[in-house]
């Protein structure tokens, strides 16, 4: 067995292109995953009503299919449902925005919940807008606990990017795809592309264990 | 205008709080059950008596923190419950203090007293601050401003949060078992803050078991058993008479 460094710094370039989109799809998809958990998060807490009712079906939906499902439902069913045909990169970030969207509001759903009541009391005792105690006093303080389990989301989110190649988009896992199929190669195109998740998601969950020791250190 | 208050005649009966037949349950627990209870303005008033008599429930109802299920509250001659913008008028008014301090743990001492100036009144940062370090100041906290609150100690934490209480200037102060959440050491410096407030003719409701606390501050004392209010006089009465049996079978339980 050979390992062929030589065809790795080859393609280094288009690697790197695929790791670019991969970031980029990862970035879309959680910003439009933010917005969707708020929206969501705050269907949630209604508790009643049409639009909690579709929020939570949304939530249910989207954390109990595969995300595959999901890409592909969207790919090859918007043309048939909304007569228009969406690009794989739009399809995917769709696919994941929608993913992370459905994690997200329940992770932030969480982070309120977890903040004593107390808080809200002595907020509104002060007789502040409640647009004071959301944003200066919940908020704040749902987001610092919930900081770990949204940078494992970061991660998951990296990681179900992959299959963005099935629908053909040229991403990380696509590029390795081409290369290693003209290459046979694949043993080391793999490895690399093993490499720069990784590169990708050490920094994430290093910054989470650093704010996870921060944080029960604070408790003590 | 915002802020000034409407000039009235100087009664001798001028009610700041006044609450008029009150009921509430949870669930199928009777907290209060046709309860009338009055606050003069400049009076201060303990509220003693058993656990789950009602005391921080008729308390939490005056802000609107708990609604009733019938009856009549009017503060200051604001009604409550009313609109949302009369609630917060009547929060703005009526300070609070709980038993569990709830300070905003991720805000310093300093902004934990600045804020609801600044949010509520729309007080300058500047004014603000300045007005939170002179509170700091009155309750002895002061080298503690740029500190957070889980650096405090009990005591400490319950001085700024009456220290926050003030910061809004309100009309009255309600004080939830103040000091039944610190180590027994720290009781008499919070109580010896809350002496202060009140002595400067701060109107206060104060629910404590502190009965050596109330008969030393209070111009009236209550007593509240299963949601009603059995017994109130002024202190040398209320120790003296002892009228009702409840209230015997308490002061024996607890002096």
């Amino acid at each position: 067995m050979n390992f062929d460094l030589q065809i790795i710094v080859q393609n280094l370039p288009l690697l790197a292109k695929g790791a670019a989109s991969t970031l980029v799809l990862v970035g879309t998809a959680l910003i439009v995953g933010t917005a969707l958990g708020v929206l969501a998060c705050m269907g949630r807490m209604l508790e009643r009503g049409l639009f909690f009712r579709i929020c939570s079906a949304y939530i249910y939906v989207m954390r109990g299919i595969p995300e595959m499902l999901v890409m592909f439902w969207i790919y090859y069913c918007a043309p048939l449902v909304l007569d228009a045909r969406l690009t794989p990169f739009s399809s995917a970030v769709t696919a994941m925005s929608l993913y992370a969207g459905a994690f997200l509001a329940e992770i932030f759903r969480a982070g309120i919940n977890a903040v004593p009541s107390g808080q809200r009391e002595a907020a509104r005792a002060l007789g502040v807008p409640e647009a004071t105690v959301w944003l200066e006093i919940i908020v704040p303080q749902a987001f610092r606990v919930t900081i770990p389990a949204i940078l494992g989301l970061v991660t998951l989110v990296v990681k179900v990017s992959g299959l963005a190649s099935l629908l053909g988009v040229g991403e990380l896992v696509y590029e390795a795809t081409i290369i290693s199929g003209q290459s046979y190669r694949y043993f080391e195109l793999f490895t690399a592309v093993g490499v720069f998740y990784l590169m990708m998601i050490i920094p994430v969950s290093y910054l989470a264990q650093v704010y996870e020791r921060r944080l029960s250190q604070r408790a003590q | 205008m915002q802020g000034q208050t409407p000039v009235r005649p100087a009664q001798a009966d001028d009610l700041i709080i006044s609450c008029e037949n009150l009921h509430k349950t949870f669930g199928g627990f009777r907290a209060l059950s046709n309860v009338s209870f009055n606050v003069k303005r400049g009076e201060i008033v303990c509220i003693v008596g058993p656990s789950g008599g009602g005391k921080s429930t008729l308390l939490r109802t005056i802000n609107a923190l708990e609604e009733v299920d019938s009856g009549v509250i009017c503060v200051d001659g604001i009604r409550v419950p009313g609109t949302h913008r009369e609630v917060q008028k009547v929060r703005q008014e009526v300070g609070m203090v709980f038993q569990n301090f709830n300070l905003f743990p991720h805000l310093t001492v300093a902004k934990n007293v600045a804020l609801a100036p600044m949010r509520a009144r729309g007080m300058p940062k500047e004014e603000a601050y300045r007005r939170a370090d002179r509170l700091l100041e009155r309750v002895g906290v002061l080298d503690q401003r740029n500190k957070y609150p889980d650096q405090l100690s009990g005591g400490q934490r319950q001085r700024v949060a009456i220290a926050r209480a003030l910061a809004m200037e309100p009309r009255a102060l309600l004080f939830d078992e103040p000091t039944s959440a610190l180590d027994p050491e720290m009781v008499n410096e919070v109580l010896q803050v809350i002496k202060e407030v009140v002595r400067s003719g701060m109107t206060s409701v104060i629910v404590t078991h502190e009965l050596g606390f109330a008969r030393e501050v209070a111009d009236r004392l209550v007593f509240m058993v299963a949601g009603t209010i059995v017994f109130e006089a002024p202190p040398e009465r209320f120790f003296a008479d002892q009228a009702d049996p409840r209230l015997a079978a308490f002061l024996s339980k607890v002096l």
